[in-house]
């Protein structure tokens, strides 16, 4: 069964994109609060990367590792604070990360959120390995909301209301596909069609299907007291959708030129293969879903 | 001698949309963007130019005077070096005398 390989005592093989990664973790209830949280995203794929995740009781240097820690650089990036013992190796030959981690980073009201970096991580370091080049899928900083078979997506700064929507939207009109983050395809011959896919990152809504489908339309949330679409020009879109790109991060690797490059190639090619829309709301789900037809009224006046 | 040719900074990503242009600097965390007047002047910041050749071609593009066309190439260019999008004169000197 080919289940038995997805899952066993202390590993879990979880989807990211066209990566598999495993996850092996040691600890009981770490492990189990993983392979819950990721129980959509299980593959039985051969692993492509491994993250193995140990977790300390104790705060301070991991024993044996005194002044060897090489996670600093990395820190900033995961949002671990300087006061929390952490340290994380990766070895390329056998595409081995392995984190060693206080066990109250996963205690807090964040819960397993940190893990949504180490994803990252794994998920760009496995894909560049596999296929040096462009990721064929990108992480965008959204709540993905599936509709009719196709997905919308709401994206914007961190407090803007993505989870908001996803809440509102989730109710009635449609099934949220994450509240964080989604993975996004680059246009695709022959109409520069793109594809939205669940992505196992955390955000506050739990995990409610895990799909492919196609994008239906791009929004790009304002908070407002009123209820409002408008068609951004391309500059404008370029330049709001571009923050939203999560950059593609590698072990021991500063942003680099051909990493700024990527994603501005990603926010140029999907900003001119799809159009944006701002999507100024209210918590009002009834009026927020009265902006679809808007929609569908100013893309058959563009037709 | 200084050379005061404008060449555009080796660390900056660019991107023309709709007649205007986009610069990014190479660590990602600014954007500028520039209108229609200073995105032609970009373009010409190729490292070929002095402010003065630059101006003289827009007069020929744009119908406007030579000191109207002068006066903006050097509030552009004084921008975009104040965001350090060009390369300083320094830079293009030691090109040249390198190149020997």
């Amino acid at each position: 069964m080919s289940v038995s390989r997805a899952v066993s005592n202390h590993t879990i093989q979880i989807q990211i994109g066209e990566i598999c990664a495993a996850l092996v973790c040691h600890d009981a209830d770490m492990f189990a609060r993983l392979k819950e949280a990721y129980h959509l995203f299980l593959s039985d794929k051969a692993a492509d990367i491994t993250l193995q995740l140990d977790v300390l009781d104790q705060p301070g240097h991991p024993e044996g590792d005194e002044g060897s820690l090489q996670g600093d650089f990395l820190r900033e990036m995961l949002n671990i604070g300087k006061n929390r013992s952490f340290d994380i190796t990766y070895n390329p030959a056998s595409r081995k990360f392995r984190v060693m981690v206080e066990r109250s980073m996963f205690t807090s009201s964040l819960k397993l959120r940190p893990m949504n970096q180490l994803i990252r991580l794994c998920y760009y370091t496995g894909t560049r390995s596999e296929q040096p080049g462009r990721p064929p899928w990108m992480l965008v900083h959204s709540c993905g909301i599936l509709r009719k078979g196709k997905a919308l997506i709401f994206t914007g700064p961190s407090e803007i209301g993505k989870t908001t929507v996803g809440r509102l939207c989730g109710e009635d009109y449609g099934v949220p596909l994450n509240d964080e983050m989604v993975l996004l395809s680059w246009p695709r011959p022959p109409d520069r069609g793109l594809l939205v896919k669940s992505a196992p990152i955390l955000g506050e809504l739990p995990f409610t299907t895990n799909t492919i489908v196609p994008l239906s339309g791009v929004f790009l949330l304002k908070q407002s007291k009123r209820i409002a679409v408008r068609r951004l020009g391309r500059m404008e879109a370029y330049l709001r959708f571009l923050y939203q790109i999560i950059t593609p991060m590698y072990f021991k690797e500063p942003i680099t030129r051909a990493i700024v490059s990527l994603t501005e190639e990603f926010a140029d090619e999907v900003t001119r293969a799809t159009p944006f829309f701002e999507l100024e709301f209210t918590m009002d789900k009834n009026l927020l879903w009265e902006v679809e037809s808007k929609v569908n009224e100013l893309k058959a006046a563009e037709a | 001698m200084v050379d005061d040719r404008v060449a555009r900074a080796e660390d900056i990503i660019w991107r023309e949309i709709d007649n205007e242009i986009a610069v990014i600097r190479d660590d990602g965390l600014a954007v500028y963007v520039l209108n229609k007047t200073a995105a032609r002047i970009w373009k010409m910041c190729d490292g070929s130019l002095r402010p003065d050749e630059i101006a003289a071609k827009l007069c020929e593009e744009y119908d406007v005077s030579i000191d109207r066309a002068s006066a903006d190439v050097e509030n552009a260019l004084a921008g975009m070096r104040a965001k350090g999008l060009l390369k300083c004169a320094d830079d293009l000197t030691r090109k040249g005398t390198s190149a020997g």
